[in-house]
């Protein structure tokens, strides 16, 4: 297991200062000065027209990112495709100019993916509230539909992908969201009945929904492909590092991580210790998060010495 | 303007009892702060050793240690009562007796240590009249007088701290609000009773702090320094984790020619963190930021 990072430690910038949204290159140039040698490819911001993904010339933008990658010796692990923002309420084709766009940037992130060698692609499942409310079989089948055909794409560039267990609650209109769960995500992933297709667990999502999150790991088990590593106090998605003012119980679930013998790496989703810091203190702060990240390694290698 | 932070910076651990004063002052001071907020909430705990019998011998190495280091204490935090004044917190039938020693002992050391202002929490009415400023001003000078006379007698300035918006069952509390907090300093005609203002408590109550900070203007002798998002007391540093303006405060604080201590309040960046060293890096960060803070407070 090793230690990552997504790109997005780097992307936001208070008061838009120096910039809107950092260059991804200098994402990576910041990463791996902080220490990391591994990172996610955050696709994310595409649907907010950021990253230079979004532009006609985006494959250059690939060929770059690649080059200082290699450059700077990092490996990207995961990515993140790009979350539609209301799938959860509406239907697909609710905003006719978006929806052919947002496939778009879905396209491109999968390409992108390959050409990184990025292993496994991050997608979030959706809930199904067109045909009805809270029925999982809707739900199962909505995404089945939706994924099908990135799934057959992300495995011609060579990459799997991995559904992400949800935030519950997140929006007034729904009160339940399908996959935030164990049961649901392996539901889901088992009916693509295909290798390529796995789960990444968010521990800042988990933390929201479980009191003790163990048993759901356990039940995933080899099924776990990719991380996303989060604190929060279970009230919210706060996003900030391990052991900032959160509730996870890392004590136990590192070691646990280990014990199911999973292969992936242990990857940092915490925007939130640096989005809005002013940019001078950036690097001290991720410098500080990879040594947070470095204590998590220790205590999953102590499961690796237990079992 | 002076950057300080609470002892508390130091004193919750995630993996072992609660960190010494005397160790809490040495590792601020390593981390660069000159300044410390002398904590005494946790002795309603149990906790530090002002609880024990030979608290004041304790009082007496903490300024020896204080001096020796070159430690400036300028603000303390009295202990305070979590619920609502006047009832006990349930099944702690002596906790009222026990408020009113740790009180007696925190004013004492305060002034043993050169404090100058002691943070107190006001009080809304629970059992009288609920929602009435006329008798939240009334309990708190009853329940408060006792106290301001022994600060008084100690050299030490009494400084009330707005308070956060809501504590259940009450929808809303006295003194969340500037012109509260005002009526109820003001309601003392003393200057030694003047207002800390919490920057997190502020935060949760208001968009932008300026109006306040103004009306509050040379009433403000004390402050708490943390961040969050306006949805809970988070306790953070600056930047991490929060969405306070705070670009446009330090310029209020500026303008208003607020010369107090810029205390930290932020236990929560630190208190979970499984190492000493991690400890120790997260304090000099925040003694970066908070002196970067102050270098954002120019006239």
């Amino acid at each position: 297991m090793r230690l990552s990072t997504s790109t997005n430690l780097f992307g936001e910038n208070r008061n838009k200062i120096p910039v809107p949204y950092t260059d991804t290159v200098e994402c990576l140039r910041r990463c791996k000065a902080a220490g990391f040698d591994v990172v996610d490819m955050n696709f994310c911001p595409m649907r907010r027209g950021l990253t230079n993904f979004v532009r006609d010339d985006w494959m250059e933008s690939l060929s770059r990112v690649k080059e200082a990658a290699d450059e700077l010796g990092l490996t990207f692990s995961q990515s993140h495709l790009p979350i539609y923002p209301d799938l959860n309420a509406g239907p697909l084709e609710s905003d006719p100019a978006f929806y052919p766009l947002f496939m778009e940037y879905t396209r491109r992130a999968v390409i992108g993916s390959g050409t990184l060698g990025v292993k496994w692609a991050v997608a979030h499942p959706y809930t199904d509230t067109r045909n009805s409310q809270y029925d999982n079989a809707a739900s199962l089948k909505m995404n089945l539909d939706f994924y099908r055909p990135i799934v057959e794409l992300a495995k011609e560039n060579g990459v799997g992908i991995a559904f992400e267990n949800m935030l519950e609650n997140q929006q007034p209109a729904v009160k339940r969201r399908f996959c935030s769960v164990a049961d649901e995500l392996i539901h889901l992933v088992d009916a693509f009945n295909d290798p390529a297709v796995g789960v990444c667990w968010d521990f800042g999502h988990g933390n929201t929904v479980y009191a003790d999150q163990e048993l759901a790991l356990r039940m995933i088990g080899k099924r776990l492909k990719a991380t996303h590593v989060a604190e929060n106090k279970g009230a919210y998605d706060s996003h900030t590092a391990p052991f900032v003012e959160g509730s996870v119980n890392w004590e136990k679930l590192m070691p646990l991580l280990t014990e199911i013998g999973y292969e992936g790496d242990l990857t940092f989703e915490i925007q939130s210790m640096t989005n809005h810091l002013p940019d001078l203190f950036k690097d001290k702060v991720a410098r500080f998060c990879f040594h947070i990240g470095q204590y998590c390694l220790s205590l999953a290698e102590e499961g690796g010495r237990r079992s | 303007m002076k950057l300080s932070t609470s002892t508390n910076l130091f004193s919750v651990n995630r993996n072992k009892p609660y960190t010494g004063t005397i160790e809490s002052m040495m590792r601020c001071k390593k981390a660069g702060f000159d300044n410390l907020d002398m904590n005494f909430c946790p002795t309603m705990r149990g906790q530090t050793e002002f609880v024990t019998d030979n608290w004041k011998q304790v009082a007496y190495e903490v300024r020896n240690t204080a001096e020796r280091l070159g430690i400036a204490f300028g603000q303390s935090h009295l202990p305070f009562h979590p619920g609502h004044m006047p009832v006990n917190p349930i099944g702690d039938p002596g906790y009222m007796e026990r408020l009113q020693e740790m009180t007696r002992r925190a004013v004492i050391v305060s002034g043993m240590l050169g404090v100058k202002w002691a943070v107190v929490h006001p009080y809304a009415s629970f059992t009288g009249k609920m929602y009435s400023v006329e008798e939240d001003i009334r309990l708190n000078i009853e329940q408060f007088s006792p106290v301001i006379e022994q600060c008084l007698k100690a050299g030490v300035g009494v400084a009330f701290e707005n308070i956060l918006g809501m504590k259940e069952p009450m929808r809303r509390r006295f003194s969340a609000t500037a012109e509260e907090l005002i009526a109820l300093v003001d309601s003392f005609h003393d200057p030694r009773v003047q207002i800390c203002w919490d920057f997190g408590h502020g935060n949760r109550m208001y968009d932008s702090q300026a109006r306040p900070l103004r009306l509050v203007g040379s009433r403000l002798k004390a402050t708490h320094v943390d961040d969050n998002r306006g949805n809970y007391d988070a306790h953070l540093l600056p930047f991490i984790g929060g969405n306070t303006n705070w670009e446009e405060i330090m310029g209020v604080l500026a303008e208003i020619g607020y010369e107090g201590d810029f205390a930290l309040e932020i236990q929560k960046f630190v208190n979970d963190l499984p190492t000493d060293e991690l400890k120790d890096e997260a304090a000099r960060l925040s003694f970066e930021i908070g002196s970067y803070l102050l270098s954002l407070s120019v006239k």
